[in-house]
């Protein structure tokens, strides 16, 4: 849809208007109104007909009609913009409005789920806002323009902190970035790459990882072939001195959602590069559901990269009630390493 | 009373022969004939038939025989259907993980209400459950009053005081000129003179839309101006309201933190009190018209206060800018500790004045009422963008002003517009990156009402609110219009 319809929302007046073929015809204040947004959804629809009766039937048609929604805060988007407001519709330049004239990002590499990912810039001269936006995302975001830097007292500056979802599968992301002046007009469009880096796990040796749905304090539990029991408590398990040469000790991964104190991995993971042979026993202890009702976990077991075994279950409030520290939790599954 | 409900033979010709000239032409002969068909469908209905309901709330009943407790139990039950909500989202607010979604069915208010009387002494507990927000409940008012009658109505004027509108079987409709306002006993005057001291969990004697009862208002919600200012009708106060006549006079001394005020509802973080009144008029006529008029002026006078902040140890902060995951040097900020800050009162103040007029001009259709509100205020707002003038450095302005209109449509049904305004900032700018420009803080709303009345109290009703406000952001970076219109139907039952 064009940018020209409500700041690219799409109306949804039940045929009412339908794009921007349905503006035509209309008067130019009308039409203004229309792109403007100011006008409500009722007064958009066709109800300009000369009869009395048609305008009681609209008017009917008021308390029927679902007409438009708000373009909501962005939930869905795989990019998010702190302290920006987001609208529907996708993104596209101008040629009547301020340029973008520089673009800086600290960090140009960035993982699924990476917050806090700073992009800076030099905006032209007059511009009052810039619009950032990812291709094949819903809509885009506005974010207000700060005050020039001393250098170049003309040309606003911004400085965005950018969030990414954690579902991206794209190995590399041009972010739209077009500059707006104080009658919306908006200038050319530029881009801004970053390059998608993927922490994979291990190609090689076990790896047995936890991950969960909400925001609650799992904790995974791992007991190797000898009795050691690997989790958020042992975070190495020690050398056996009976153990076979060429193997190596278990180490666990980051404690996520730690006491309560969300970080939003919901994953935990034990590795061994060269695992010991034997009987593995995993376990998922339910430490905390913190504010959440209920959590549902999935535990796999990887080898070599690829995962063999899974299991799933739905940790409750009853279940955070049993012993916690080593021994703690519930068994997943076990398994023979060879 | 059920109204005929055939319809009345004489009306398509009565009324083109009273309202037009005969020479008007046959295109208004037309339309004559087209509205007396729509008046014939009405049922006929001689004498409206609506509920004695004043805009200001003083008992009028009786007292109990001496040594005697009356004890009566009331109550009612508002039961929403939101059909369409423009913002809602099924997602969760960021913030507080609270829902978005909006359309949904909720119980918006089911109250209880208890009403004490034992001699001159008056007790009044209301109970407030609601869904709004998950299932609550809660004191919503609670009061002791003393109550003094100065002078009792004549027995003459009894009939009128019980139902001032009533019905008269068999009667004929008849036509006849508005007459003139009169200060002698009529419906609203013929209440006994009295004088009331209260003391409790009270409605805050402000303007008129304010000390509506939520069973009576015909919109679902209060104006935009009333829920930013008052954000709950209630106050802990003493009051003391007196009727002499025509006259109305409400005083009142509050903490000036009602029910729904955010962090301080219902406490006073101030020693100062807000004075709080209102100086109303009630006219009214006894003829065909049943005119009436209501008229105030309201004034507030009272502190406001910013809370003081504690002091604050340093903080180290890691910003993984290279999302390396080592911690670098660069990558680590220092924020240093704050001291204390002690907390500070401001003034605040309100102005406004309110109008209803009620008459019935088209008997077949009943009563029509008009009414408006304007209240000028500083550092009020309470509700929709709370002022704080030591946090913003001036004072805040607010400007608000309501006006709308009911009409009854027969015997059951009841139509009604309103319109309000709210500036929650008459001086406010947005800071663009070379200049600072005027910016809007307007919220309002248009409200079309549409409602089927089984009896005064208990209707079911359709709204559609056709809300603006300046929560969005255009394209150039400035307040806009954040979509929010809804449609919301409600059931209410009282008893």
């Amino acid at each position: 849809m064009p940018s020209s319809t409500r700041d690219g929302q799409p109306f949804r007046c039940s045929g009412a208007l339908n794009g921007t073929s349905n503006l035509a015809g209309k008067s130019t204040l009308r039409r203004a109104a229309l792109e403007a947004g100011t006008l409500p959804c009722s007064t958009a629809l066709p109800c300009s007909a000369a009869s009395r009766s048609t305008a009681l039937l609209c008017a009917s048609a008021l308390l029927l009609v679902a007409c438009s929604k708000a373009p909501g805060y962005g939930a869905t988007a795989q990019l998010q913009v702190s302290g920006a407001t987001y609208a529907a519709g996708a993104l596209t330049g101008g040629n009547a409005g301020p340029a973008v004239i520089s673009t800086y990002a600290r960090n140009s590499s960035i993982t699924p789920g990476h917050q806090e990912v700073l992009l800076d810039g030099t905006l032209g001269p007059g511009a009052t806002a810039v619009l950032l936006g990812l291709p094949g995302d819903p809509g885009y975001w506005i974010l207000p323009a700060s005050p020039p830097d001393i250098e170049t007292p003309d040309q606003p500056t911004f400085s965005a902190s950018l969030g990414f979802a954690a579902s991206i599968v794209s190995p590399q992301l041009q972010i739209t970035v077009v500059a707006v002046d104080l009658a919306g007009q908006r200038g050319p469009a530029s881009s801004v790459a970053f390059t998608v880096l993927r922490v994979a796990p291990p190609e090689v040796g076990l790896v047995v990882e936890l991950d969960w749905d909400s925001e609650a304090d799992l904790d995974l539990h791992v007991v190797d072939p000898f009795g050691n029991e690997l989790w958020a408590g042992n975070l190495t398990t020690p050398a056996e001195p009976n153990a076979d040469a060429g193997t190596s000790p278990g180490t666990f991964g980051f404690d996520s959602n730690a006491n309560c104190v969300i970080d939003g991995l919901r994953a935990e993971t034990a590795t061994w590069a060269a695992p010991p042979p034997g009987t593995y026993v995993v376990r998922v202890d339910d430490f905390s559901l913190c504010r959440a009702t209920v959590a549902h976990w999935n535990v796999y077991v990887l080898r070599d990269g690829v995962v063999r075994l899974q299991a799933q279950g739905v940790a409750t409030p009853a279940d955070s009630r049993f012993v916690k520290g080593p021994g703690g939790g519930i068994q997943a599954l076990s398994f023979a390493w060879q | 009373m059920v109204a005929p409900s055939l319809p009345c033979p004489r009306a398509p010709n009565r009324l083109p022969q009273r309202r037009l000239a005969p020479s008007d032409g046959a295109r208004l002969r037309h339309w004559a004939r087209k509205w007396a068909l729509v008046l014939a469908l009405i049922p006929a209905r001689p004498g409206a038939a609506r509920a004695d309901v004043p805009v200001i709330f003083l008992p009028d009943y009786p007292p109990p025989a001496p040594g005697h407790t009356d004890l009566q139990l009331h109550g009612y039950v508002q039961a929403d259907a939101v059909a369409w909500a423009q913002d809602s989202e099924d997602q969760l607010a960021p913030s507080t993980s609270a829902p978005l979604n909006q359309e949904r069915f909720l119980i918006r208010r089911a109250r209880l209400e208890a009403d004490v009387r034992r001699g001159p002494l008056l007790g009044w507990i209301e109970l407030d459950a609601n869904t709004i927000n998950g299932p609550a409940i809660g004191l919503a008012s609670a009061e002791i009053s003393y109550l003094l009658r100065l002078h009792a109505p004549p027995p003459s004027h009894a009939p009128m005081l019980a139902s001032p509108g009533a019905p008269t079987p068999g009667a004929e409709p008849t036509v006849t000129e508005p007459e003139p306002m009169v200060a002698g006993p009529s419906p609203a005057t013929a209440r006994p003179d009295l004088l009331m001291a209260s003391m409790g969990l009270l409605r805050t004697p402000f303007g008129a839309e304010l000390q509506e009862r939520d069973r009576d208002r015909l919109f679902l919600e209060r104006s935009n101006v009333g829920r930013a200012l008052f954000p709950g009708a209630f106050d802990l106060a003493a009051r003391v309201q007196a009727r002499w006549r025509v006259l109305l006079l409400q005083v009142a001394l509050s903490n000036g933190n009602p029910a729904g005020s955010g962090q301080y509802a219902l406490q006073d973080p101030t020693a100062a009190k807000d004075l709080v009144g209102r100086m109303g008029v009630a006219l009214a006529s006894s003829g065909a018209r049943a005119l009436r008029l209501e008229a105030g002026v309201s004034f507030l006078r009272g502190t406001g206060f910013h809370p003081g902040t504690p002091a604050t140890k340093d903080v180290l902060v890691w910003q993984d800018e290279n999302g390396s995951g080592i911690v670098q040097p660069s990558e680590i900020e220092v924020i240093p500790g704050s001291p204390a800050t002690p907390s500070s009162d401001f003034h605040r103040f309100a102005a406004g004045c309110d109008l209803r007029v009620s008459a019935t001009l088209v008997r077949r259709l009943g009563e029509l009422s008009a009414f408006g509100e304007v209240i000028w205020a500083a550092n009020l707002d309470r509700g929709l963008i709370p002022a704080d003038p030591v946090a913003s450095g001036r004072d805040v302005r607010e400007l608000g002003l309501l006006a709308g209109a009911t009409q009854e449509l027969g015997h059951h049904l009841i139509f009604g517009a309103r319109y309000d305004y709210y500036d929650a900032d008459l001086d406010s700018f947005a800071a663009l990156p070379i200049r600072v420009v005027p910016s809007s803080s307007v919220f309002s709303t248009t409200a079309f009402i549409m409602a089927w009345r089984f009896s005064s109290v208990d209707r079911f009703a359709v709204e559609l609110d056709l809300n603006r406000n300046p929560l969005g952001r255009g394209n150039n970076g400035l307040p806009a219009n954040l979509p929010s219109d809804t449609l919301t139907a409600r059931a209410q039952l009282a008893f």
